[in-house]
């Protein structure tokens, strides 16, 4: 099995506001009367995250005027920057890319930004559900799953039978799935319950969706987990839970060279103008005229002929639109929740466990432990070492439950049972409670529970009026992911493209 | 194609990643361009002039109650970018659509097999509009359109040519020959040549028996005559036996690339008929990339690329239901597309007698029109737009405050211009009138 990335990916930013927030903005509006400052483009772009700087990129390239409106005081949404000093950064959100996410890699390349490989010689750690540490391979069979010979029966067969229903579902519309009223009857748990035969395999499935989608098995339907796996490839790679859960030959099998991804959002953003990029800046409302769209946010009005959405879905469902979205589309808003993840990070002076023959990724099932997944994120130079763990579903919850000082502790603890004493001391300690981001609220990725994908899914992109969606959750690939939002982002400027 | 009852061959191969796309390409060099999703097998891969590709699913022989899709395709990377289900097939039946070209607003043109029918897909709004029935046992097939957007479509069912009149509505037998009858396997592609004079058309057999050997297609020559009559249809080429001949596309040069669906080859003729070349030269379908030709079904040129559609029809084998990308080393003829292609009123209404004073603006229209009208000021040397408006009129004249349409309770003294736009219900714009007016 393996990994899986995390925060994966995507990237569509905020910019968006609480709709409680209205009031206030109207009596400021009010107040200041017609006062605030205006911008006109042909296009106003919500959200600097990778999807929305890459749809404003692609529109300037092609001749026309944009405006992005970004919530938050940094460009790129769930792509995020930890400083370690000396042109070195730990990434708090989108971390890895691999094969078939060439619409990301060929981005970052056109940007300078290469990438460099995330399999480092050694073993990976497994904390079985007895509280029992093995090292393993990742060459083996099972890849970054564990080789547990007690779990290996349920493993090959619930993976295939993944696969091949995930070969069922159509990526461009997975509510079309011959099956689809039949896959979205269960959850992802009560699936597995029915087709697996050891408690200790089930305790593996949590592992597996706490990092890749920030929930527990029971939160998200079986239909959207076949598409997630589906979505796991390209055009002429038909994707595979191995695809998406391993790192050789998989999506966690390199890096973005730094500056790393929000570097990346960065080099956007200055390609397209800083006075057309405005940090700081919330959309509160969109109202759709006969020709022109208007955008409010408390800091300036912006109008264009046409506006790309790129942000959370739920964060979306925030800003107040007039007219107002039809029923599917907010319903869709009101169930596509963020996953509940957090990222974890030590820091030492070097990375101490490839001495030991470990390569820094470990799992551990028991019910107790808070970081199911870690992985080694040491900047391509080798110094410092770090590692990062993700803290997803239930874990996540009960971390934000506890003092900063007994996260720290945890933590810690978890790191010296994977990877040994040295681990104890790390010269730093920083998380990224993703469900605490103001204007984010939660991630790696926007989750389906049954009956959201099948009932509401036809409205991931279509089109209101003026306004289009980007961000990772619309798309057809690579869904979740920082590959994701880049094609979200392309595939709605080509859109706008299309009606100016 | 479809329903040819011959044995297919299929060929499992690994998938690999595209080639690096610097450098040019060897004549025939081939990639995947994108494997299809289901409900797959892929018959048309259409080449929109805005460069990008539109794929529609066709008839599973195995039967399904999947409604057809169409998908839409970046024509550079083959990036998946927007897909729309058929509204409306009779799932009961073998259903399934081609994508065959694409109308003046960049409708994409489907022919439907269940109801036989032609559809016009807005790509903006998804809306599906009926343009054209036809009765079983027709199976629209392939479609081009003529100089004075009459849509001329070939019939996989029955040995006919039909007509659709400028604008849409009843079809027309505009030719009917025996020699296009193929019996199960009829009439395939067809294409508008260089000179806009005269369609090439394909069959993908004789097995109605009035054109020689059964097992043999063939590609004919049909000029528009006088009026838009057809003329008489000349053979340009015969096939090898159990080709199968399916869509073709031309190139510049006049040579022809035809989809032989059946011995699963490209075949390049000459303008006179003559074969050139086929690609593999042998059987099986060999075309170096990782999904070889499994029953490729169609050609549409982009720039210098053959666009194959390929359905893997006998074996169903989805690895294989693609659209293939093949360099053939020389550009394709652009297709044509009349400016009324499609469109049921290609007229746009007439402003006439337009006049603007420091009170009011009047104006003539020759049909009703939604009138975009925009109010501005001149202020020192730089004109300052005051206000937009839209107004729904009728045929005739009209006459309107300039104060309601700057929207101002006095104006001010100043000189005032305004721009009018018309746009009739069909969408057709009129180029903007302006006028300008000193108000004291």
């Amino acid at each position: 099995m393996s990994r899986r990335q995390l925060l994966g990916a995507t990237a569509a930013a905020a910019a968006t506001g609480a709709a409680a927030a209205a009031p206030g903005a109207s009596a400021a509006t009010k107040k200041k009367s017609t006062k605030l400052p205006s911008k006109t483009a042909d296009v106003i772009v919500v959200g600097a995250g990778l999807a929305g700087l890459t749809a404003a990129r692609a529109l300037t390239k092609a001749g026309r005027s944009v405006i992005v409106l970004e919530a938050n005081d940094r460009v790129g949404g769930r792509v995020w920057n930890h400083d370690l000093g000396n042109g070195a950064v730990s990434e708090r959100g989108g971390t890895f890319v691999g094969p078939t996410q060439d619409h990301i890699i060929n981005l970052a390349a056109e940007h300078g930004i290469g990438t460099f490989t995330n399999i480092i010689p050694g073993d990976n750690v497994y904390v079985d559900p007895d509280g029992q540490r093995t090292t393993y391979s990742d060459t083996g069979p099972t890849g970054t799953a564990p080789l547990d010979p007690l779990i290996l029966p349920d493993l090959n067969n619930v993976v295939s039978a993944l696969d091949s229903m995930a070969n069922e579902v159509p990526v461009d519309a997975p509510w079309n799935a011959p099956r689809a009223r039949e896959f979205e009857r269960y959850t992802l748990e009560e699936w597995v319950r029915q087709n697996s035969t050891t408690d200790r395999f089930r305790a593996l499935v949590p592992t597996a969706t706490r990092p890749i989608f920030g929930t527990e098995p029971r939160e998200i339907s079986l239909l959207f987990v076949l598409f997630y796996i589906a979505s796991s490839g390209d055009e002429t790679h038909p994707g595979t839970f191995e695809r998406n859960f391993n790192t050789r030959d998989g999506a966690q099998e390199k890096r973005l060279a730094a500056p790393a991804a929000q570097g990346l959002c960065q080099a956007i953003a200055k390609s397209i103008g800083t006075s057309r990029v405005l940090m700081s800046t919330p959309v509160r409302r969109i109202v759709q005229g006969k020709s022109i769209v208007r955008v409010e946010s408390p800091k300036l009005i912006a109008r264009g002929k046409r506006v790309i959405v790129a942000i959370p879905p739920t964060s979306a469902g925030r800003i107040d639109y007039d007219p107002i979205m039809p029923a599917d589309r907010d319903q869709l808003s009101q169930a596509l929740r963020q996953g509940h993840l957090t990222k974890v990070a030590c820091t030492y002076d070097k990375p101490f466990w490839r001495d030991k023959g470990l390569n820094g990724t470990a799992l551990g099932t028991t019910n107790d432990i808070l970081v199911n997944a870690t992985f080694d994120d040491s900047p391509q130079s080798g110094s410092p070492g770090v590692i990062f763990g993700f803290v997803g579903g239930d874990q996540s919850r009960r971390y934000a439950g506890m003092s900063p000082a007994d996260r720290r502790a945890k933590v810690v603890s978890e790191f010296v049972t994977y990877f040994g004493p040295e681990a104890g001391n790390p010269t730093d300690y920083f998380d990224t409670r993703w469900p605490e981001e103001r204007w984010i609220r939660g991630g790696p990725v926007g989750n389906h529970g049954p009956g959201s994908l099948l009932e509401y899914g036809p409205a991931l992109r279509r089109v209101i009026g003026k306004i289009h969606w980007a961000g990772t959750e619309t798309s057809t690939y690579w869904n979740g992911y920082m590959d994701g939002a880049v094609r979200s982002g392309e595939r709605a400027a080509k859109e706008v493209l299309d009606r100016l | 194609m479809r329903r040819l009852g011959l044995a297919g061959l299929v060929l499992v191969a690994l998938l690999a990643p595209l080639p690096a796309a610097a450098g040019a390409r060897e004549r025939w060099n081939t990639r995947v361009l994108a494997l299809v999703p289901k409900p797959g097998f892929p018959a048309h891969a259409y080449v929109h002039p805005n460069g990008r590709i539109y794929e529609g699913t066709y008839d599973n022989p195995a039967g399904d109650t999947a409604p057809s899709r169409v998908f839409e395709y970046d024509g550079g990377d083959g990036a998946l970018l927007r897909s729309w289900t058929v509204e409306g097939q009779d799932l009961s039946q073998p259903h399934g659509v081609q994508a065959a070209t694409s109308d003046a607003r960049g409708r994409i043109v489907l022919l439907d097999k269940s109801p036989p029918r032609i559809l016009l897909l807005d790509r903006g709004s998804g809306a599906q509009t009926l343009y054209a029935g036809f009765s079983a046992p027709s199976i629209p097939n392939y479609a081009a359109w003529g100089p004075d957007g009459s849509l001329y479509v070939t019939d996989y069912g029955r040995p006919i040519l039909w007509r659709i009149p400028p604008g849409g509505g009843a079809p027309q037998v505009w030719l009917e020959d025996a020699r296009l009858d193929g019996g199960q396997f009829g009439t395939t592609g067809i294409e508008l040549e260089a000179g806009q004079a005269s369609l090439l058309v394909a069959t993908q057999s004789s097995a109605g028996g009035s054109a020689g050997n059964p097992a043999t297609g063939r590609l004919y020559r049909v000029p528009i005559g006088a009026g838009g009559k057809a003329g008489a249809m000349t053979q340009v080429w015969e096939s090898k036996p159990v080709d199968g001949p399916d869509g073709f596309g031309i190139a510049k040069s006049g040579n022809v690339y035809v989809a032989a669906l059946a011995s699963n080859q490209l075949v390049e003729l000459a303008p006179d008929g003559h074969e050139i070349e086929r690609f593999p030269s042998g059987a099986g379908g060999d075309n170096g990339s990782s999904v070889p030709f499994d029953s490729p079904s169609s050609v549409s040129f982009l720039g210098t690329r053959a666009i194959v559609a390929q359905q893997s029809y006998f074996t169903g084998d989805s690895t294989h239901q693609a659209i293939l990308d093949v360099e053939t080393g020389e550009p394709g003829l652009p297709e044509l597309i009349p400016a009324n292609a499609g469109l049921a009123d290609a007229i746009a209404p007439r402003l006439t007698s337009v006049k603007l004073d420091a009170k009011r603006l009047s104006l003539k229209l020759s049909e009703d029109a939604e009138v975009d009208i925009t109010v501005e000021r001149k202020l020192g040397k730089t004109w300052h737009a005051l206000r937009r408006s839209y107004r729904s009129l009728r045929a005739g004249g009209a006459v309107l405050s300039l104060k309601g349409l700057a929207s101002k309770k006095t104006l001010r003294p100043a000189l005032y211009r305004v721009t009018i736009v018309a746009t009739d219900a069909a969408g057709n714009a009129a180029g903007a009138v302006r006028r300008t007016a000193r108000v004291r």
